[in-house]
This record gives structure tokens, C-alpha cells and sequence, in this order.
């Protein structure tokens, strides 16, 4: 019975799940594409400057000289466990593999023993993370449900699948492999449907925020218009 | 029902009833109206909430309050905007009956939009870039649409925009005029040369606009500005038809801000002025620079900041300033509006540099300073003082008592108001000035470069 529920996790689940991601992911970038074009149109943005906007994504996607600034521990926590989350399911060997057979595309692979380090930085960062939010006040205070349920699936899904490889797995490879696969279909289907679309939308999010500072021409007095019947009203 | 005790500042005619429903009305007019869709869209699905910008907020670091972390102010509006401006937000009100907004989110909303001082201090170390300063905004834009805006700002921006004396002082045009005579004899009495205040001059290379509290409060700053005019030779005038650089539109309202700085092109036009020269003010620079191309539909008049013009004189030597006149130690507050997005941090320094030898600067400046806990237009509004000194002005009494100096240059109208409440408050000794103010007292009087 196990093992036919993981063949099914493995094969119809994993294909639906990592097809809703896909299609979420082109309508995420799509609708945010056609926004920022309105928006970019919309109010005469001749400020925009590309090039900052680029460079300081970039300088955030590798933020090392920022970790140490003011928050370094949990700079430091956070920036650790976004490597192992980025590297380790895209590079893993076994995944690897699994996107060869699937659509014939060969990514390079990290070795076992990397694989196993950073899979053991992410658990134990994400544990300092979800503690964070859990224990401090100021962390319970800004966190939603979303922010704990995201972290505890990437756990999940990390622990599951470390424990599932190692030759001292105290439950059946199986049923591991299993808890292992379906909370990384939950995660497929998440990417581009919670707050985990800000793996896909980092690049967009500067030019958004420039976007939101062009006002258009006349939109004080359509929002007047539209709300007490006059473009001029009495302030 | 009476829902005025709840707020935490006077306002004319705050909407008593119905609060809820009219809120997400205008949420969702504003939404057509504006370009705040597609920001809220994209924020409220990728906000994480990682608290960076809490430990870079002035404000929590010092109220030690979670619903000071900006993430968390963004989050009032952006979870309203999940719930009831998104389609999936749509679909779990149907299907599982998602709470409406309710009354005490609108409050908390009020109070905590007009804490934060729009400083953006927060954007610059959010890993994503979210500005929570337009989050923040939208929110005092709704909700000044239902009434519900600080008096004083309300009341200074109905004199600009519909009262007789189109400033936010309310100073007629005779009274400018007699202040300006009182100043010209004022700077020749001192420094012993006539200089003029030029009014309504056509053809002039700058339109110069102050914000108009200086005419009362900052005469000093005026008469550096009006001194270093005449040394250089530069051609300058006050425009009568319009001379207040203040544009509150820009901390909670589009049509205001829009319709300000239409006024102020439409006087510089007039008088066919070549460039538009703003005083010593942060938001005033801020919301003329950043808006006039898409505002006023024209990309034809530079806007200059004083800051600007007179470092560049300084450089090309058009202007003496002695180095023996200041001897105190001096430091030097950046205001967040020209600061922030790092284009006016070298031109003051450069100034100083250039006549005052016992500087310090505070730490951290320039782009990454400390907001003096007034901006965002809260400098204006008196019921928010307790909070003004003994949370959000918090970090700056301390760079300032750190840096041990006699005067604190702080070359903004509003910075400047702070920070003489600040040191009023917490009995710093130290003194605050604009630039220009002391400007004035270095200036040498060659009798001007109207000829070179």
C-alpha cells in the first residue's frame, strides 16, 4: 500500500504538482510583467534608473558585505539557510537525475558529502529561524501562520529526505521517502501561490517599488472624481 | 458613538460611522485610480516578514514595540488588500467566511501610519527593496479621504491650495514684502553691502522658492541664501505669485502634491524662469524634483537644491567664506528627503569643509542617517510631540550627544523644527542652524560678481 502511494506521490502527484508550479510561475511573472508595463506607461517614469535597480538586486542576491551590519547572527542564519535551500534541490544528485529522466535536461550535481552539509545547515538554520519566531516577541509579533507553515514543510521536506538517505533511518525507507515527496509537492505547489513567490519575483520587486513612485498625471483628481463625484472638492 | 477620542491627533471632520465599508471603498478606488495595485500585488505575496528593516527602524529600536517594525506597519494594509482586493482572497471569504476589516484595525492603522516619519531608512536594508514609506502613504491617502488627517497638515494645505494667501503660513504678500525690506537692511546694517531680494524678476536663471516658514522663523538662513546670490552674480527672484516650497501632498495625497507643484511651474513660467531653486528644505526638494517631469508635464525646468548651487560656487570660487568666523565644534544632520537616495551628502560637506575646521560627523550619515524623528510631515501635528521626543527623535539626541558639538547644522524647515524640540526637550547644549546660517556670518562682502 506504501509503496504504491509513493509511486503515485512520485509520478501522477509529482507531475501535476510540478506543472501547477510552472503554469503558476509563468502566470506570476506574466501578470507581473503586464503590470509593471501598465504602471511603467501609465505615469511618466523618466527617473527609472535600470541599472541601480539591477545592481542593487544583485548586491542583495549575494548580500555578503551587508550581513554584517547591524543583525549579523541573524543576517548570517538567514543568508546560510537560503544557500542549502537553493543549492541542495537543485543540485542534489538524485534530483538531478530525476530531471534528466524527466525532460532530458542534465544539470551539474554537488557531491554526496556537500549535499549532506548544507542539508545539515538548513535544518539547523531553519530551526533558529522558526525559533526565532516562535520565542521572541518581536518575531510572534510579525509572524503570520504562512511564515510558520512555509518554514516547517522546508523542514520537512529537509529532514525527511536526509533521513530517508541515511543508513540509520529509523523509520522504512519507504514511508520517509514518502513524507519526503509529498511535502515537496506541497512546496512545488507553494512556490509560485504563497510568500515563497519571492524566489521568482526578487528580480522584479526594485522595479515595482520605482514603479509605485510614479504617480500618474492626474490620479488625484480621478481618485477625487471617483469618490466624492468632483475633481476639485473642498480640502 | 464617538470615534474622535480614538484618535491619536485632531482632525476637522474625521468619518464617525461606516468607517469599515467607506474604507474599502476608497481602498478600491485608489487601486483603479492609481499605480499602488501592482506594488500591494507584489508585496503582499512576497513579504516574509524577516525583520531586517526592524533592526534598521529608529523607531522600534527604540520602542522595543513589534507594531513598530515596518514590515508589520506594511502588513495592516497588505493583508486587508490580500483579503479583499485579491482573488484568492476573494475565494476564502466565500468559502470560509475570512474576517472583514474591523474597527480597531482602522485605528491601528491611524496611529501607526502617522508614527513611522516616511524616513526610508527600512527600504535601504530591505533584502526584497519593499518601501514600507509607499505602503504608508496609501494608507494616509485612504484615509484622508475619510477625514481622517492631521489639522494642522489639512489646514496648511487648504491656505496653499485654496486660501487667500496661496502659502501654508498664511503670510499675505505685503507682509513678505515688508519682511524682505526688514532684511535687506538687516544684511546691510551687519555685513554692511545692500543686497536685495529680488521679486518677480523676468527672465531670471533661478525662481527661488523657501519653504515659507523661513520668512518668519529663518530669516538668518534667507539672508545666507540672499548673500551668496549677490556675491556670485547669480540672477535669481522670489516669485510673488507663489513662494512656498512646501508640498505636505507629497506625505498623504496625489492631487495636492500634483496640484502644488503645478502652482509652483506655473510661476516659474510666468516669470520665464530658466531653473526652479529650492530653499533649505528636505521634502520641499524632494516632491518638486522627484514629481515635477510627470506632475507638471514638463522636464524643461532643473530643480536645484540650494545645497547644490551654493557648493558649486564654492568650488568655481565665486564666493568667499572665512575660515576664522566659526570656530565652534560643528556637526552636521543629513535630512532623509535629500540624504536618503544620496544626492545631497557631498555638496553640504563640501561647504563645510571649505570654511568650518572643527567638524564631526555623526555616525551613520549621508544616505544612512538617523531621521531626526519629524519627518513624514509629523513635525507638524502637536498631539504627536511626546512620541516626536521621546521615541522617534531618540537616536538623533544620542548622535548628538555623542558627537559633543555646539551647533548642529540641519538644513531643512522641518528637520529644523525637530531638532529645536529636541534640544529644548532634552536640554541638550548644543545649538541648531541651517546652513546658510552660517554661511552668512562667513561670507565676505566683495561687493559682489555681478560684473565678472
Amino acid at each position: 500500500m506504501i509503496n504504491e502511494m509513493l509511486m503515485f506521490a512520485r509520478g501522477p502527484l509529482f507531475v501535476f504538482c510540478s506543472t501547477l508550479m510552472v503554469l503558476g510561475i509563468i502566470r506570476l511573472v506574466v501578470i507581473l510583467v503586464i503590470n509593471l508595463h501598465g504602471s511603467i506607461k501609465n505615469a511618466g517614469c523618466s527617473d527609472i534608473t535600470y541599472r541601480d535597480t539591477v545592481r542593487e538586486t544583485a548586491i542583495w542576491m549575494l548580500p555578503l558585505r551587508r550581513l554584517f551590519n547591524t543583525s549579523p547572527v541573524f543576517s548570517t542564519v538567514s543568508f546560510l539557510f537560503h544557500v542549502g535551500v537553493i543549492v541542495v534541490p537543485l543540485f542534489l544528485l538524485e534530483h538531478v537525475l530525476l530531471l534528466e529522466n524527466g525532460t532530458g535536461i542534465r544539470l551539474w550535481n554537488i557531491p554526496g558529502n556537500v549535499a549532506d552539509t548544507l542539508t545539515g545547515m538548513v535544518l539547523i538554520t531553519g530551526c533558529i529561524l522558526l525559533l526565532y519566531r516562535i520565542m521572541k516577541r518581536s518575531g510572534r509579533g510579525i509572524s503570520s501562520f504562512s511564515h510558520y507553515f512555509i518554514l516547517v514543510i522546508i523542514l520537512t521536506v529537509f529532514a525527511s529526505g536526509y533521513v530517508a538517505a541515511s543508513p540509520y533511518n529509523p523509520i522504512s525507507y519507504t514511508g520517509m521517502m514518502l513524507c519526503h515527496v509529498l511535502a515537496g509537492n506541497i512546496l512545488l505547489v507553494l512556490i509560485p501561490f504563497s510568500r515563497l513567490s519571492h524566489a521568482i519575483v526578487y528580480p522584479f520587486i526594485r522595479l515595482v517599488t520605482l514603479s509605485g513612485w510614479c504617480f500618474p498625471y492626474g490620479g488625484g483628481k480621478k481618485a477625487n472624481n471617483k469618490i466624492f463625484g468632483s475633481e476639485q472638492i473642498e480640502i | 458613538m464617538s470615534e474622535k477620542n480614538k484618535y491619536p491627533f485632531s482632525s476637522e471632520k474625521p468619518l464617525e460611522y461606516k468607517r469599515v465599508d467607506e474604507f474599502l471603498r476608497i481602498f478600491s478606488v485608489m487601486l483603479e485610480s492609481t499605480n499602488y495595485g501592482p506594488v500591494l500585488d507584489t508585496y503582499s505575496r512576497v513579504s516574509m516578514h524577516c525583520s531586517r528593516c526592524g533592526s534598521e527602524c529608529m523607531l522600534y529600536s527604540v520602542s522595543n514595540d513589534p507594531k513598530d517594525i515596518p514590515c508589520y506597519r506594511s502588513s495592516l494594509l497588505l493583508n486587508i488588500y490580500r483579503r479583499h482586493f485579491t482573488a484568492w482572497g476573494k475565494i476564502k471569504n466565500t468559502l470560509l467566511g475570512v474576517r472583514a476589516i474591523t474597527e480597531s484595525e482602522i485605528d491601528e492603522m491611524i496611529e501607526s501610519y502617522y508614527h513611522c516619519t516616511m524616513c526610508g531608512r527600512c527600504t535601504r536594508y530591505c533584502p526584497f527593496g519593499i518601501d514600507h514609506r509607499l505602503v504608508v502613504r496609501l494608507g494616509r491617502y485612504i484615509l484622508s479621504k475619510m477625514g481622517i488627517v492631521p489639522k494642522n497638515l489639512q489646514v496648511s494645505v487648504r491656505e496653499q491650495l485654496q486660501g487667500a494667501t496661496g502659502n501654508t503660513s498664511a503670510i499675505p504678500l505685503k507682509a513678505l514684502r515688508d519682511n524682505l525690506e526688514f532684511l535687506e537692511e538687516e544684511i546691510e546694517e551687519i555685513k554692511g553691502v545692500k543686497v536685495t531680494f529680488p521679486i518677480d524678476v523676468q527672465d531670471a536663471e533661478y525662481v527661488f522658492f523657501a519653504p515659507v516658514s523661513d520668512y518668519l522663523v529663518e530669516a538668518e538662513t534667507l539672508m545666507g541664501i540672499a548673500c551668496v546670490m549677490h556675491e556670485a552674480g547669480v540672477s535669481w527672484t522670489i516669485a510673488s505669485g507663489n513662494y512656498d516650497a512646501i508640498n505636505y501632498g507629497l506625505f498623504y495625497d496625489d492631487g495636492h502634491l500634483e496640484e502644488i507643484i503645478g502652482n509652483m511651474v506655473k510661476e516659474v513660467k510666468r516669470l520665464n524662469g530658466k531653473k526652479i531653486l529650492i530653499g533649505e528644505c528636505g521634502h520641499a526638494y524632494m516632491s518638486a524634483w522627484k514629481f515635477s517631469p510627470a506632475f507638471a508635464d514638463s522636464d524643461e525646468y532643473p530643480i536645484y537644491h540650494i545645497l547644490e548651487l551654493t557648493s558649486a560656487l564654492v568650488s568655481e570660487k565665486k564666493i568667499q567664506l572665512d575660515p576664522t568666523v566659526i570656530t565652534e565644534k560643528v556637526t552636521y544632520h543629513d535630512p532623509c528627503n535629500i540624504a536618503r537616495n544620496g544626492r545631497i551628502v557631498a555638496q553640504p560637506r563640501n561647504i563645510i569643509h571649505a570654511f568650518i575646521k572643527n567638524f564631526i560627523e555623526m555616525t551613520p550619515r549621508g544616505d544612512d542617517n538617523y531621521c531626526c524623528g519629524g519627518g513624514g510631515g509629523t513635525v507638524t501635528v502637536g498631539e504627536l510631540k511626546p512620541y516626536r521626543m521621546d521615541v522617534a527623535g531618540k537616536r538623533k539626541v544620542e548622535q548628538l550627544r555623542k558627537t559633543n558639538a555646539d551647533i548642529v547644522i540641519t538644513p531643512c524647515a522641518n528637520c529644523k523644527k525637530q531638532m529645536g524640540e529636541l534640544i529644548s526637550h532634552h536640554k541638550l547644549n548644543i545649538q541648531h542652524a541651517g546652513l546658510h546660517d552660517l554661511i552668512f556670518k562667513a561670507i565676505v562682502m566683495t561687493g559682489g560678481n555681478h560684473d565678472k
